[in-house]
This record gives structure tokens, sequence and C-alpha cells, in this order.
């Protein structure tokens, strides 16, 4: 049986994308092999390790378990929305500085994640970041410089909003 | 591909989303938060034609509201919502522990749904697995086959397990959940609700939709929930016990419940075990001794079917007993 196509509309990083894709496409399939928006990653494929986690309306999705018509009308930020062009984030910015990232591939869900908590609690202690990342699966750095890059961000951000 | 030759619909009210659902029969699927459905969608455990998104009803069906000595709480409502509600916090503290440790703050517990919890499907080690994995081994009874992985020659049928471990707490509560077609609704209590049979482990047909659960919270009751898992966050129960307490204005119990998750096809309640605590006043000692008898009574469900070994899930099933009863002890004891 051939499936009809559906049109896929949604702010993609706050550009308007319209398409037309295979209702049983997941969001990550979309993100990645239609729009070459390779930062997330697909790591475990059954929501286990976070890796693919992008924000739709402002709450953290697995991509991978997310039909990308769930998120039809809506607003998907990915890690490369996060600054623009070529810039980074001064969330992304601390995690390079506190060597907060090694191979890379569990980075794009802990930038998300982490992205998203600050967003809701600008000054959040280790207990919050380390339940907010708990979903996340590192296999490098031991979780702690992740942590530590997170306050540090926090703290730049307090201290330029003081500014 | 997350799932193929699938039909997608998102209807825009729940009459619509029932009248669609009436049409298509067992071919469609529910999609909620989807942190069930899609794992095993993407193992093509389950191959739906169409799944109809609720994702338009979350303001019709979502929400908590007391009555009277009940909390009633919407299907679509956020695991986050409703663990953290304050009705529930405070009449349901049972309910929150268990809630709160489902799955991951940025996953289930903002996608995941009350109702999708409930109706997550029973999970084996032997079941749960790939396409690829599964074609080397013959197909279980789940899959429509006549062999019992885990279980062995001598087991005639599915030994998969309810790992929900909203549903065991809410087993213990005596919960009863509605469940609404596009011929009226019905109100099951969770013990029918369950079949106790891993092939089909509710009582529900194809046209109906679990559209809310009413939770009975009467005064001097307490509830705790405790659950062993190899991690604080993503893990399922490899056993977990919920348990509820009602005493009387002088300290004795009125009504006493034990269910235990990760055993056995639906919550298991221990009714004989947690009955004998019903007319006295308990202490540590009553505890122990039901929790033991509990653990006994469980004995004969722990197969070879998750990833801890039976012996040792079955050596914890006292130990999850008591701890969750002492804490509901407490709890209810807070509250005369």
């Amino acid at each position: 049986m051939s499936i009809n196509e559906k049109s896929f509309k949604a702010q993609i990083n706050g550009e308007l994308v319209e398409l037309r894709i295979n209702p049983g496409e997941t969001l990550l399939e979309v993100l990645r092999e239609r729009l070459g928006l390779t930062g997330s990653k697909e790591g475990c494929g059954e929501g286990v390790c976070g890796a693919c986690t992008v924000l739709v309306d402002g709450i953290p999705r697995r991509g991978c378990l997310t039909l990308a018509l769930e998120a039809e009308g809506g607003d998907v930020l990915t890690v490369e929305g996060l600054a623009p062009g070529r810039k980074v984030s001064p969330l992304q910015k601390a995690f390079v500085l506190e060597g907060a990232i090694q191979c890379g591939f569990c980075s794009p869900g802990m930038l998300m994640a982490s992205h998203e908590l600050l967003q809701r609690e600008p000054n959040p202690d280790t207990e919050a970041i380390m339940n907010q990342l708990s979903g996340h699966i590192c296999r490098c750095t031991g979780y702690a410089k992740i942590i530590q890059a997170v306050k540090s961000a926090a703290d730049t951000q307090a201290t330029e909003g003081c500014k | 591909m997350g799932l193929k030759d699938c039909e997608y619909f998102a209807p825009s009210n729940l009459s619509e989303a029932l009248d669609l659902k009436a049409r298509m029969g067992a071919d469609a699927v529910w999609l909620a938060g989807g942190t069930d459905l899609m794992p095993r969608a993407r193992n093509r455990l389950v191959n739906p034609k169409a799944v109809i998104s609720l994702k338009k009803l979350v303001q019709e069906l979502s929400g908590i509201e007391e009555d009277g000595d009940a909390v009633i709480i919407g299907a679509l409502t956020s695991l986050a919502e409703a663990g953290g509600h304050q009705t529930v916090c405070e009449r349901l503290p049972g309910l929150t522990q268990a809630l709160k440790s489902i799955g991951a703050p940025t996953l289930q517990q903002r996608v995941g749904t009350i109702g999708g919890n409930i109706c997550a499907d029973t999970r084996c080690l032997y079941y749960n697995q790939s396409a690829f994995w599964r074609s080397g081994v013959a197909p279980c009874f789940k899959l429509g086959g006549e062999v019992c992985h885990p279980g062995g020659a001598t087991v005639d049928r599915c030994r998969s397990i309810c790992q929900s471990d909203g549903a065991v707490m809410l087993a213990a509560l005596g919960a009863r959940v509605s469940l609404a077609s596009d011929s009226g609704e019905r109100e099951l209590g969770l013990d029918e609700f369950f079949t106790g049979r891993g092939e089909e482990p509710f009582t529900m047909e194809p046209a109906e939709l679990l559209n809310k659960v009413k939770i009975p919270a009467p005064k001097g009751q307490g509830s705790a929930y405790y659950k062993v898992a190899a991690r604080k966050a993503i893990d399922y129960p490899l056993i977990s016990a919920a348990a509820a307490v009602c005493l009387d204005a002088d300290g004795v119990v009125t009504k006493a419940s034990l269910a235990l998750g990760g055993v056995y096809a639906a919550p298991l309640m221990l009714k004989d075990a947690s009955q004998a605590m019903v007319g006295q006043k308990c202490g540590p000692k009553e505890v122990a001794d039901v929790a033991r008898k509990a653990g006994s009574h469980a004995q004969p469900f722990f197969i070879e079917n998750q990833s801890a070994p039976a012996e040792w899930r079955a050596e914890m099933a006292p130990v999850v007993a008591k701890r969750a009863l002492t804490e509901a002890l407490a709890a209810a004891k807070g509250k005369i």
C-alpha cells in the first residue's frame, strides 16, 4: 500500500519550512534527512539516550520518538538554532570552555535540555541540573564537566543580565 | 522510518476522534505522548495502518479535579502535571511518587500522559527487541506464536509484565478508569481493566479511549510507592510496591491494599496479605509480617523475563513491600 504524502509546515529554528513528508516519518528523520540539520543525533532510537532531544513549542521532545506531524504548525528548536549562523550561544561556549564535550554525540541533546532548563530556571542548583539531565547519557565526560558547564553558563547569563 | 505505511489523523475534538476510531477499529492506534507506542512501532511490535493523534484533545481531556472523596485526572494530563499537582501531592502522595519515578524529565515527564502510562503495554526481555533480534527466536505467545521464551516448556501463556509505575499505584488506590466510545462511556475498576493476560493486557474495545481516571482519596488515607530500578531515571521498575492504608481516629487500620509492579501482566494485588492489617494498630512487626506474606504469595510469579535475576527480584519483593507499607502508614498517621 502506498501512503499519500502529507504537507508539513513548521517554524524550524525561526524559519518557516514547508515540505511533503511520509506520515510515518519521525521528526528526527525530517530534520536530519530532509533538512540536513544533522546536529541532532540518533543514539538509541528508543528514547533512552537523549541525543535527539529538540524543543517543540519550548518543550523538550525526543526527535526519534516524535512523529514529525506531531510538530506540525509548531515551533521547533534544534541545536543549530541556539545561535545564529556559525556563532555559538553562551551555553555552547561554556560547554567548550569547561571541557564538557569529548566525542560530542550527546552534546546536542545535553545542550537542548540545559537550554530549556535555563529558560525556565535561570539559576539552577546542581540538583536541578542533574535532574534535568538525568534522561541523557554521556559515555565520555562523566557528567561532572557538563553540570559545571551549565552552572557556568547560568553565571554568565546572570552577570550579563546585570550589565 | 518511524512507522511504515501508516496514515496520520489529528481529530480536533473527542467526538470526531471516537467516530474515527469506531470506523477504523483495531487498524488504528491512539497516539498521546508516544513514549510507549513509538519504541514498539520502531521495533515493529505494533504495525498500525493509522495513528490517531490526540494532540488537539489535550485541553478537552486533561486536568485534575476534586469530586468529594475522589480525585479525577484527565487521561491526557502529563505525568509532570499530574504528579506535581497540589491536590495529588497532598491527597495521593503515593501517586506523586509513582508518577515522578517514570522516565526522564526531558521525555516522559513532559510529554508522557497518565492515560498512556496506564495503557503502557506489558514488557518482556524476549519481546521488546528489534525485529532482527526476534528473527533469531520463534514467535512467542504475545506475537501470536506458541512459546514463552523465559517461561520454558511448562508455561502455556504469555508471561510478560506490567511495568507501568502509575498503574500499580492506581491499582493499590482502587482507581477506576472510564472508557469512552462513540456509543457512550463505561467505568471499570483497574482490577477489571487489567486482564492479567500478557497477550491482551487490557479490557478495552478497539473503539474505546481511556479518557479519565477516578481515584478514591478518603480521609485518613496514606499512600506510598517504592521502586527499585537500575537507574533513577529512564528505567522501568525491576520490582516495585504500592501501598494504600486508611486509619480511623484511633489509629486502627480500616483499609489496606498492596500491589507489586514489574512482576505480573497486571499490578499484582496482594489482598490476602494486606487484609491481615485491617482491624488492628500496625507497627513495624505487623508490617514485616504482611510484607513477608506478600513476598511468599508473589513467589510463583517470578521468572527470568527481566534484566535482573528472578531469584533476586523475589528476595526484593518483601523488602519493597515493607518500605511502601511503612511509608503509607506514616503518611496516614500524619492525616488523623
